[in-house]
C-alpha cells in the first residue's frame, strides 16, 4: 500500500487510528498488537506472499536477540558471539538471495559466458530496511544497549508501517521506550495537528513536486539509454530534474513517515535535513538518509577500523563503506560505482580538511560567499553522482556525463532565441548555437529547476518549520524562527488543508516512491 | 486561547475545510460518473440517436466502446460491404478513403488485439456469408498484437441489452475516479458553464439530470450529441461510418516528436517489448486464420485488406536502426512478405508514414494517426491499384530503407 493512495488515506489510516486509540483506552498492549497487525496488513497489500517472510524474520530475530541477551546475563560471551554471527549471517543470506543473487549470477555469466540463473526472484518490498533494522537490534543486544524484550513491542518496532517500506532505519533504543509509554496510546490533538501538517506537506512534496519534475527526467535518461546524442543543456536538465525528483520523493516520504507516526504519538528519527544545503560531502551525508548513514557508520565503518588505523586505512574504510552502501541501494554496478564515487568524495573531503588543519586553518570559520561556493560545488558533485545512480547502465551513464561536459555540443533550443530578444541575438552573434533539439528540455523544465533550486537552497524544511513541536528525534537539526514557523492557527489549518486537497486531487497519477526499490 | 484549545481548533478547521471541498466534489462527480463510467442504457440510446441523425456521438466511457460499436455495426450491417477492424489505432479510417462500391463501418475498438479482431471477422463472415466482401485488418506489430501467443478468440457480436448493467467499474473505483484531477477540473468547468449559462437551472438539469446533452452542430455541420459528461460540446466520438473524430486529443507537435520517438525505442517501452521478446516472430496461427479468411473473401469477389499501421514519422526508421529492435522488426517484415506472397495477398506497409507524406501533426501520439494521414495512405494505395502490376503480392509499396537491410 502506498502512502500516496486513496485506500491508504481514506480507509487504512482512519481505521487503524480509530482502532489504535479505542483499544489504547482499555489496554495499551492490545493497541500495540492492533498496530502491528495493521502494519502486516499494510505490507501484505502489496504482495501477501511475503508477509510470511516479514513475520518469520521478526520472530527469528526476536528469538536470536533474546538468546544473545540471556547469554549476556549468564556472561557467556562465546555463545553471545556465535549467536550474533549466526543471526547476522542468516539475515544477510536472505537479503543476498532476494536482492543480489541474480545480480551476482548475471555478473558471473557476463564474465564467463555461463548461463546460470535462479529464475525470476521478486524483491520483497522493504527487505533492506527491515533487515538492517534488525541487524542493528542484534548488534545493540550484543553490546548490551537493548533493554526491552516485549515481543509485541518488538514486532511493532520491526513492522511499524510508517517506516517499514523505506525507512528511517530505526534503533531499538529510540522506539521501544515510546511503545512502552501509556501516553503514546492516548489521543492527543497536538500530535494530530502536528502529524497531519507534516503528512500533508510530505504528500504535497511527493505528488506535486517529485512527480511533477520527475516527468522531465525519464525521457532524457531514456534517450541516453537509446543512444540519442543529447546536448549539454538537455543532459543537465535531465540530471537536475532527477536530482529534484529524488530529493522531493525521499523528503516527501520521510515527512509522511514522520507525520503518520506522530498521529500515533510516536516520534521517529529525522532522516532528511535539507541535504542540498550541505557545504561539503561530509555534511551531505549528515543530511541525506541520516539513519542509513548512522547505520553504516556504527555497524560497518567503525567495525572496519574507522579512523583508528591511520589516514590511508581511514580513506579505504570510507570507500569500502560507501561502495557497500551503494550496493545496498540496488543490485547493479551503477549503484556500486555511485557508492564508490561518494566514498572517494568523502576521502578527498577528509583529506582536504587534514591539509587545511596542517596549514593552521580554522575549519570552523567560513564566510557567506565561501559557504555558497562550497554548497554549489557539493551540489554539482552530488548531481554527477545521481547520474550514475539513475542511469539504466554504465553506457547510458557515460553518455549522460559526456553530454553534460559539453562533448556533444552546447546547442540551445531555437525557440528560445526569439524569446530572449536582444540578449538571444547577442549570444547567437557570439558563438552560442540555437538549433533544433529533441524537445527534451521544453515544457517548463527550466522553470521547474530554478524554482526548486531556490526552494532547496533557501526555504526552511518541514522539521525546521515545526521545530517548536519536536517533530522528529533530531540527529542533527537547526531551529528555524522565521515568520514561516508553524503555529496552530486557523490560517495554517486552511493552508495545510489546501496542500492536502491539491495532493489528493492528483493522486490518480499513482506513482511509487523511488526508495521503495531499495 | 491556551495551546491545547488551539490544537483542537486547528484539527477541526483542517477536517472541516477538507470535508467542505471533498464531499461536494465527491457527490457531484459521482453523480456524473455513474453515467460517464458506463452505467445505464447509454449505448442503446446513443446508437438509436446516431441511427436517426447520422451524427457524431459515443456512449461512455470512451475507452470501452464495444457495446456502442456493436450496436452500430449490427444496425449498419445490411447497408455495408466492408468492415474495418482493429484497435483505436485504426479508428482514423473513414468512408471517404475507399472507392465507390465499398461502403464501410469502422468497427475498431479501444484495445482490440489481433486475436479478437480475427474472431470478430470470422463471426461476421459466418453471420453474413454473402453481403460482406471486404475486411480491413491491421497487423499491429508496434503494440505487440502480431506476436501474442495463443489462438484467435471465439467472438459473438451481440447488441447491448436494455436494462443490463454495463458498468464494469467497481464502486470504490468510481469514488476514486470522482476525486481525480481531470474529473475535478471537468467539474469546475461544468459549474462555471452552469453559472454562466442563460438559464443556470436548465444547464444544471442538462448536465446532472438528463442522460445526454441537447443536440448541437459540429464545425462541419454534422449534428452531435454527448452522452458522456466530459468533452461536452467538442464533437468527440464516432461518426456514422464508425471513424473517430479524435476531437478531444491534441496533435503531436513536430518538436515533440523526437522526444516521443526516443522514449518509444528504448527496450522497456511498450512498443519494443513484444518485438524483443519474440524476436519479431508473428504468431503463425493468426496468419493461417487470416489466409483462410482472405481466400473465402476472394471467392466472393472481395478481399482482406491488411496493413501495418502508420507510426509517427521517423519512428519505424528509429526502430530499424536501433540494435535491439532492428533485427526483430526486419524479421517480422521478412516473414510477412513471404507469407503474403505465398497467399497472393497485399499488405499495406504504412509504418514509415513519412513516405506517404504524413507529418507529426497528423498523429495524436506515437501510433494514433489522424484521418488525414490515413487518407494519404489509402489514396496512394487505391491509385496504385488502378495501375496494372504496380501493386503486387507482398508488402506494398516496399521501402528501400527496409529492403536494403534485408
Amino acid at each position: 500500500m502506498l502512502f500516496n493512495s486513496y485506500v491508504f488515506i481514506f480507509a487504512f489510516l482512519p481505521v487503524t487510528l480509530l482502532g489504535f486509540f479505542i483499544l489504547g483506552r482499555y489496554k495499551p498492549m492490545l493497541a500495540a498488537g492492533w498496530l502491528a497487525i495493521a502494519s502486516l496488513f499494510f505490507y501484505g497489500w502489496w504482495n501477501p506472499v511475503y508477509v510470511w517472510l516479514l513475520a518469520l524474520s521478526t520472530c527469528f530475530n526476536y528469538a536470536c536477540g533474546v538468546t544473545i541477551s540471556r547469554a549476556g546475563m549468564r556472561d557467556d560471551k562465546r555463545m553471545q558471539k556465535r549467536m550474533l554471527i549466526f543471526a547476522v549471517t542468516a539475515n544477510l543470506a536472505v537479503l543476498a538471495y532476494y536482492k543480489y543473487a541474480n545480480f551476482f549470477l548475471a555478473s558471473i555469466n557476463h564474465v564467463t559466458g555461463a548461463g546460470l540463473s535462479f529464475g525470476d526472484i521478486v524483491l520483497p518490498l522493504g527487505i533492506s530496511f527491515f533487515t538492517f533494522t534488525q541487524i542493528a537490534f542484534l548488534a545493540d543486544t550484543y553490546y548490551g544497549k537493548a533493554h526491552e524484550y516485549n515481543f509485541v513491542h518488538y514486532g511493532l518496532f520491526v513492522t511499524y508501517f510508517p517506516h517499514l517500506i523505506a525507512g528511517p532505519v530505526l534503533h531499538h533504543a529510540e522506539m521501544m521506550p515510546q511503545f512502552g509509554q501509556p501516553a503514546t496510546y492516548r489521543f492527543s490533538f497536538e500530535n494530530a495537528a502536528v502529524g497531519l501538517t507534516i503528512f500533508a506537506i510530505g504528500l504535497f512534496k511527493k505528488v506535486m513536486l517529485a512527480d511533477g519534475v520527475g516527468a522531465y527526467a525519464k525521457p532524457v535518461f531514456d534517450a541516453a539509454a537509446a543512444g540519442v546524442h543529447l546536448t549539454a543543456l538537455e543532459a543537465w536538465c535531465g540530471a537536475l530534474a532527477y536530482t529534484f525528483q529524488l530529493y522531493f520523493d525521499f523528503s516527501g516520504y520521510s515527512d509522511m513517515a514522520i507525520g503518520l507516526s506522530r498521529l500515533f504519538g510516536v516520534v521517529l528519527p529525522l532522516n532528511f535535513h535539507s541535504p542540498y544545503k550541505a557545504v561539503n560531502i561530509i555534511d551531505f551525508w549528515r543530511r541525506w538518509h541520516m539513519t542509513l548513514s548512522r547505520f553504516l557508520r556504527d555497524y560497518l565503518y567503525i567495525p572496519l577500523g574507522g579512523n583508528r588505523k591511520g589516514a590511508a586505512r581511514r580513506y579505504l574504510n570510507l570507500i569500502v563503506t560507501m561502495a557497500l552502501g551503494g550496493l545496498w541501494h540496488g543490485a547493479g554496478w551503477t549503484f556500486v560505482l555511485w557508492g564508490t564515487l561518494h566514498g572517494c568524495y568523502l576521502a578527498v573531503n577528509h583529506g582536504w580538511h587534514a591539509v587545511r588543519a596542517r596549514f593552521g586553518h580554522d575549519l570552523g570559520r567560513s564566510t557567506r560567499w565561501g559557504r555558497a561556493c562550497a554548497c554549489l560545488v557539493t551540489f554539482i558533485a552530488v548531481v554527477i553522482g545521481w547520474v550514475l545512480f539513475r542511469a539504466a547502465d554504465l553506457t547510458a551513464a557515460v553518455a549522460m556525463l559526456k553530454a553534460m561536459t559539453g562533448m556533444n555540443g552546447l546547442v540551445l533550443p531555437d525557440f528560445w532565441l526569439p524569446k530572449w530578444g536582444a540578449a538571444g541575438q547577442w549570444l547567437a552573434a557570439h558563438g552560442v548555437r540555437f538549433g533544433d533539439t529533441h524537445d527534451l528540455v521544453g515544457g517548463g523544465v527550466v522553470n521547474w529547476i530554478w524554482i526548486l533550486l531556490l526552494v532547496v537552497w533557501l526555504a526552511p524544511n518541514t522539521q525546521q518549520l515545526l521545530a517548536a513541536y519536536r517533530p522528529a528525534l533530531a540527529l542533527y537539526a537547526e531551529r528555524y524562527q522565521g515568520w514561516l514557523a508553524w503555529r496552530p492557527t486557523p490560517l495554517y489549518a486552511l493552508l495545510t488543508a489546501a496542500l492536502a486537497l491539491i495532493a489528493v486531487f492528483n493522486l490518480h497519477k499513482h506513482s511509487e516512491f523511488l526508495y521503495f526499490q531499495f | 486561547m491556551n495551546a491545547g484549545r488551539q490544537h483542537v481548533r486547528y484539527v477541526w478547521i483542517f477536517i472541516a475545510a477538507a470535508a467542505a471541498v471533498l464531499l461536494p466534489v465527491l457527490a457531484l462527480n459521482y453523480a456524473l460518473g455513474v453515467r460517464s463510467l458506463g452505467g445505464g442504457d447509454a449505448a442503446i440510446h446513443a446508437s438509436e440517436w446516431q441511427h436517426a441523425s447520422h451524427g457524431v456521438t459515443y456512449a461512455p466511457p470512451l475507452s470501452a466502446n464495444r457495446p456502442f460499436k456493436s450496436a452500430r455495426l449490427l444496425d449498419r450491417l445490411p447497408d455495408i460491404n466492408t468492415v474495418v477492424f482493429g484497435s483505436s489505432t485504426a479508428m482514423g479510417i473513414a468512408q471517404g478513403m475507399f472507392p465507390g462500391g465499398m461502403t464501410i463501418y469502422n468497427f475498431a475498438q479501444t484495445g482490440n488485439g489481433l486475436p479478437i479482431v480475427i474472431g470478430e471477422a470470422e463471426f461476421l463472415h459466418r453471420l453474413r456469408p454473402t453481403g460482406l466482401k471486404w475486411l480491413v485488418i491491421p497487423l499491429d506489430w508496434s503494440l505487440g498484437f502480431l506476436y501474442e501467443p495463443g489462438v484467435p478468440v471465439h467472438v459473438e457480436i451481440m447488441p447491448p441489452v436494455a436494462g443490463a448493467d454495463h458498468a464494469a467499474v467497481p464502486f470504490l473505483q468510481q469514488l476514486q475516479d470522482a476525486l481525480s484531477l481531470p474529473r475535478v477540473k471537468n467539474l469546475l468547468g461544468i459549474i462555471t458553464g452552469i453559472v454562466r449559462a442563460p438559464s443556470p437551472p436548465a444547464a444544471f438539469r442538462e448536465m446532472f439530470l438528463q442522460e445526454a446533452s441537447d443536440e448541437y452542430r459540429c464545425a462541419d455541420g454534422t449534428p452531435a450529441k454527448d452522452f458522456d459528461t466530459i468533452f461536452r460540446g467538442t464533437c468527440t466520438g464516432f461518426r456514422h461510418d464508425g471513424s473517430a473524430t479524435f476531437a478531444n486529443l491534441e496533435p503531436v507537435s513536430a518538436r515533440r516528436a523526437g522526444a516521443l520517438i526516443a522514449s518509444a525505442v528504448v527496450p522497456s517501452s511498450k512498443y519494443a517489448v513484444g518485438l524483443i521478446k519474440t524476436g519479431g516472430e508473428p504468431n503463425p496461427v493468426f496468419l493461417d486464420h487470416l489466409a483462410t479468411l482472405a481466400r473465402d473473401m476472394q471467392l466472393k469477389g472481395g478481399d482482406v485488406i491488411l496493413f501495418l499501421p502508420p507510426l509517427l514519422p521517423g519512428m519505424e526508421r528509429a526502430f530499424l536502426e536501433a540494435a535491439h529492435t532492428g533485427g526483430p522488426l526486419r524479421h517480422t517484415k521478412r516473414v510477412l512478405e513471404a507469407w503474403a506472397r505465398e497467399h497472393n495477398l497485399v499488405i499495406i506497409d504504412a509504418g514509415q508514414s513519412e513516405h506517404y507524406g504524413c507529418v507529426a501533426e497528423e498523429f495524436v501520439d506515437e501510433h494514433h494517426a489522424l484521418p488525414q494521414c490515413y487518407a494519404r495512405i489509402f489514396t496512394r494505395y487505391w491509385n496504385d491499384r488502378r495501375v496494372p502490376g504496380k501493386v503486387r503480392a507482398g508488402l506494398w509499396p516496399g521501402t528501400d530503407a527496409v529492403n536494403s537491410k534485408w
